[in-house]
């Protein structure tokens, strides 16, 4: 019995339209049912004021004055709702609201917040997250870090820094020390990230030692500090990460990802049901008929379409 | 099976409302939201996110292994701490639909699109960071993050209040709608929020939940912290005393403190102590900022001793620079440090104590009279975006301050050209989480940038060698800690036969090789602060460096002439030096002159001050075309 429901609201939620009709007509019926006795000869369309009705604008009231309104002022702000709605409903007779732009933005507006809420998933499992890692595995990477010896020419040298660095690579090369100035940035001793490099010495100095081979000094690479000859000691390839690392990440990027699929399906049963086609001239302008550009435009085409149609 | 449950529950409840506006114009129709009562869409989206415990949850990843940047010398990490996202009122309606998720994607160096909008209400303007940031808070205002997601959520009772149609309709009406109760003593919320507010404190709870989640879910140990805070923006008669609350720890209060509940510093302080501070799991500290709006407000003496230290206690730091100007001090006829001369909002005098220099000695005097120093402020900088991007720094690259309406060239320069893309702050942690970037935090081992990247060390002790300026960087650092303290500390327990202090101050001008990064470094200075005769005294010493390194601008081209230092560094010891005297110390450095973003933009649009055309002689031709950016350290003080 339990399982039959579940499924049966399981099913009711993936046919939003469905579910909102079915409300829609409960709700009628409901409201029908308990104005029976005051609405016994209204029609349909026939615009009732309850007493509750009354009630509510009168709390309301209050509660913008801070007392409670005089009846003039009861009457006077039913007035004002009795103006609005009447030619609110004159509006919609005459069909004023087709064709309006902003009426049109607010329905889709409405209706997209309401397909959201369907959209709210179950927290996805500990199976579901791994294996979206790895699937993903690349946009968690842990980059590689290296840690190096640098010798250091300062730009006080002026213009010999450049062949005083070229000097001082040949003499590690050649297994002598060289003739070195004082280093203002200390390199890292331990395996150090891109960024971390990046911090200390710039960015594009940390892109040129990123790939070095090791063992063996190489530059000289420039900062702003002067000029350095780098010889990596260690490197620590890059790996993937482990779910612990960036299990809040993952979870962060699958809701979202599961939301727009989500969004992306609604979208297309709506484009069936309201049976979204293009004529030929339209996809050759677009290139629909060219394959390489035929996916993810599902949503776009359809609202635009929608509106040509109208 | 309750998961099923509660969200066909929810949808039926989302579908309620819905159905109910088809059907009966009687329930939705007008400016009635009556009809519509507990719908609220906030509560059909708490995923996850543990909404309605009452706690909040922290930091989900509680890995507490050490990462590989790890260094016990410790590393300069930069970030944010002042971002608005459209959560905030003036953000939204401003034209900013860019949400705290999006504001650390932006931190993390991803694209995000500003105003103005589409015809879908989706940014046009892509922008992105040149150099990401280490660390951000999105900090929205607390006061109306309810009533924001009431206001701009259909189908929310009081959608269709008048003031949320006011505030959806009108920029400048939906503004100063919510701005002017923040000036109120006595401030209400709006009726919408039913009585006691009870509907807006509810969403706002909401709201929150939905803040300490992004900010979770952008953790990224090792790589990224991003720290949950709020601004609270007690404005009270027009001064401006607001303050960024910042958290750690993962047992979170359930709600933020807002001006409607708190309508006084001494409230916020009082609240935050018993809803965080006295609570295990939970960390906080009070960042005022733009005590230059303050008049002169900002610092008021305390009350009692109590006051002083509960003050001293929460709020260790000051953001002393920001879009809205700089807060460091001002040139007047008894202070003549022309360099105080920088991004001033106003171009009026201030108060004294509007300036965190003042700020400083007015520390030194309560301390005197109360035996605690209520003032005993470190210094960061901020952006103070309302734009959700947070570290955009860059004098060459200014999108503007307030989403829509600054999005053009002109709106930027007619509107605002006496504000300023703002700057960071960098703190000295051993590595990049959030309770290191925290811890750096309460021990003010920081220091501000008005937005590039200089790396400086500042260290106070008793007997540094002569040479330690000709040390490696490491072994300069490791004296630095062994024999001192580092910024943000106190010098006590001066050894016998010791002299005045030593301090070594090294600065690296910013390594980066991006278009916008800085440039070479000019001087560097020490700015003492003491009393005398219960008179506040200041003196500015430049010890590195000079003011005549014959480098410059090229007003035409924005390109800097001739050159400064890569690096500077002094060992220097007080001349002034009174053993008897509670003192601070802080170091300030600044680089070669540059373009400010304002003439930049001016010569994009072809202005020349020969003949400049009507309306941009103020913004292009008086204001300053150069600036230099700079550092400011935390101070290092001495206690006899």
């Amino acid at each position: 019995m339990a399982q039959t429901t579940r499924r049966a609201l399981a099913r009711l939620v993936d046919e939003p339209l469905l579910l909102f009709i079915i409300a829609g007509a409960l709700l009628y019926g409901a409201s029908a049912l308990l104005t029976r006795g005051t609405a016994a000869r209204a029609t349909a369309s026939d615009l009732v004021i309850s007493g509750d009705f009354v009630r509510g604008l009168e709390a309301r009231l209050s509660l913008r004055h801070g007392r409670k309104p005089t009846r003039d002022e009861l009457r006077g702000e039913l007035r004002r709702f009795l103006e609005t709605e009447l030619y609110y409903r004159e509006a919609l007779r005459l069909g004023l609201d087709r064709g309006d732009v902003i009426v049109r933005r607010r329905l889709a507006q409405k209706m997209r917040f309401v397909a959201e809420d369907f959209a709210r998933l179950a927290e996805p499992s500990a199976r579901d997250l791994r294996r979206y890692l790895v699937k993903h595995a690349a946009r968690y990477r842990r980059g590689s870090r290296i840690a190096f010896t640098q010798r250091f020419i300062a730009r006080s040298r002026g213009a010999a820094m450049e062949s005083d660095a070229r000097a001082l690579l040949d003499a590690l090369r050649a297994g002598r020390s060289g003739r070195a100035d004082a280093a203002p940035v200390a390199a890292p001793k331990s395996p150090a990230s891109a960024a971390h490099i990046a911090r200390r010495f710039g960015e594009r100095f940390a892109a040129a030692v990123a790939r070095l081979e090791s063992g063996t000094w190489h530059g000289p690479f420039a900062s702003a500090y002067g000029l350095h000859v780098v010889r990596v000691e260690r490197r620590v390839e890059g790996r993937d990460a482990t779910l612990a690392e960036v299990r809040s990440k993952v979870r962060a990027d699958l809701l979202a990802d599961r939301e727009r699929a989500a969004q992306r399906r609604f979208v297309t049963r709506l484009e069936r049901r309201f049976g979204v086609r293009y004529d030929a001239a339209a996809k050759a302008h677009l290139g629909f008929d060219l394959p390489a550009t035929k996916t993810r435009l599902a949503s776009a085409p359809a609202a635009v379409g929608a509106a040509v149609a109208r | 099976m309750s998961i099923d449950r509660s969200r066909a529950a929810l949808s039926a409840a989302a579908l309620l409302v819905c159905a109910l506006l088809v059907w009966g114009a009687m329930g939705c129709g007008g400016e009635d939201g009556a009809a519509t009562t507990g719908t609220e869409r906030a509560a059909a989206s708490g995923s996850g996110t543990g909404s309605g415990t009452g706690t909040g949850t922290g930091s989900g990843t509680g890995s507490s292994t050490t990462c590989g940047d790890y260094d016990s010398l410790r590393n300069p990490y930069f970030g944010d701490l002042h971002v608005h996202t459209s959560y905030s009122f003036d953000a939204y309606v401003f034209g900013n639909r860019n949400d705290p998720a999006a504001s650390y994607r932006f931190a993390k160096g991803q694209t995000i699109y500003l105003a103005p909008l589409d015809a879908n209400g989706n940014g046009t303007r892509p922008f992105k960071l040149e150099r990401p940031l280490d660390f951000a808070a999105a900090t929205d205002h607390s006061e109306y993050l309810g009533e924001v997601d009431i206001c701009t959520t259909p189908g929310s009772p009081g959608y269709y209040s008048l003031t949320c149609i006011t505030y959806r309709s009108s920029t400048i009406g939906g503004f100063a709608t919510f701005g002017q109760e923040l000036t109120k003593e006595a401030p209400k919320r709006d009726v919408f929020c039913g009585l006691g507010g009870a509907n807006c404190v509810s969403r706002a709870r909401t709201v929150w939940q939905r803040t300490i989640s992004a900010a979770n879910d952008a953790y990224d140990r090792c790589s990224f912290s991003s720290l949950v805070a709020y601004e609270w923006t007690g404005t009270t008669g027009g001064d401006n005393l607001h303050r960024n609350v910042v958290f750690s720890g993962d047992n979170l209060p359930a709600e933020p403190v807002s001006y409607f509940e708190e309508p006084t510093p001494q409230g916020l302080w009082a609240a935050l102590e018993a809803r965080c501070k006295n609570v295990a799991g939970c960390d906080v500290l009070a960042i005022p900022h733009n005590s230059n709006a303050s008049n002169g407000n900002m610092w008021k003496a305390p009350a009692s001793a109590s006051e002083a230290a509960l003050r001293a206690a929460l709020e260790p730091l000051v953001e002393i620079v920001q879009h809205k100007g700089e807060s460091e001090c001002q040139t007047t006829l008894i202070n003549n440090d022309e360099a105080c001369g920088f991004e001033k909002l106003s171009s009026k005098q201030q108060p004294a104590m509007s300036f965190v220099r003042q700020a400083l000695a007015e520390g030194l005097r309560q301390q005197l009279i109360r035996g605690v120093n209520p003032f005993k402020l470190g210094i960061v900088g901020a952006t103070d975006t309302h734009n959700s991007t947070p570290g955009a720094v860059e004098e060459a690259n200014f999108a503007g301050h307030m989403a829509a309406q600054d999005a053009t060239l002109a709106a930027r320069l007619l509107l605002g050209g006496n504000t300023n893309p703002g700057g960071l702050t960098v703190a000295w942690a051993e590595q990049n989480s959030r309770e290191a970037i925290f811890a750096a935090f309460k021990r003010r081992e920081t220091y501000a940038t008005s937005g590039t990247r200089p790396i400086v060390r500042f260290f106070g002790g008793w007997s540094y060698p002569d040479d330690a300026c000709s040390k490696s960087d490491r072994t300069l650092v490791s004296l630095g800690y062994r024999g001192g303290v580092p910024m943000g500390g106190t010098l006590s327990g001066r050894p016998s036969g010791a002299g005045a202090p030593v301090f070594i101050i090294r600065a690296l001008r910013d390594p980066g090789n991006t278009p916008s990064a800085g440039i070479d470094l000019q001087r560097l200075q020490v700015v003492k602060g003491w009393v005398e005769n219960g008179i506040l005294q200041r003196r500015v010493y430049t010890v590195a460096g000079s003011d005549n390194n014959g480098a410059g601008v090229s007003l035409s081209t924005c390109q800097p002439t001739g050159s400064g230092h890569a690096s500077l560094c002094a060992r220097w010891s007080d001349p002034d030096f009174k053993a008897d005297k509670l003192a601070f110390y802080y170091v300030r450095v600044l680089e070669n002159p540059t373009c400010r973003w304002s003439w930049r933009q001016c010569l994009a649009a072809g202005v020349s001050c020969e003949t400049p055309q009507l309306g941009w002689k103020k913004a292009c031709c008086d204001l300053p075309k150069t600036i230099q950016e700079r550092a400011w350290t935390s101070p290092i003080w001495y206690q006899p």
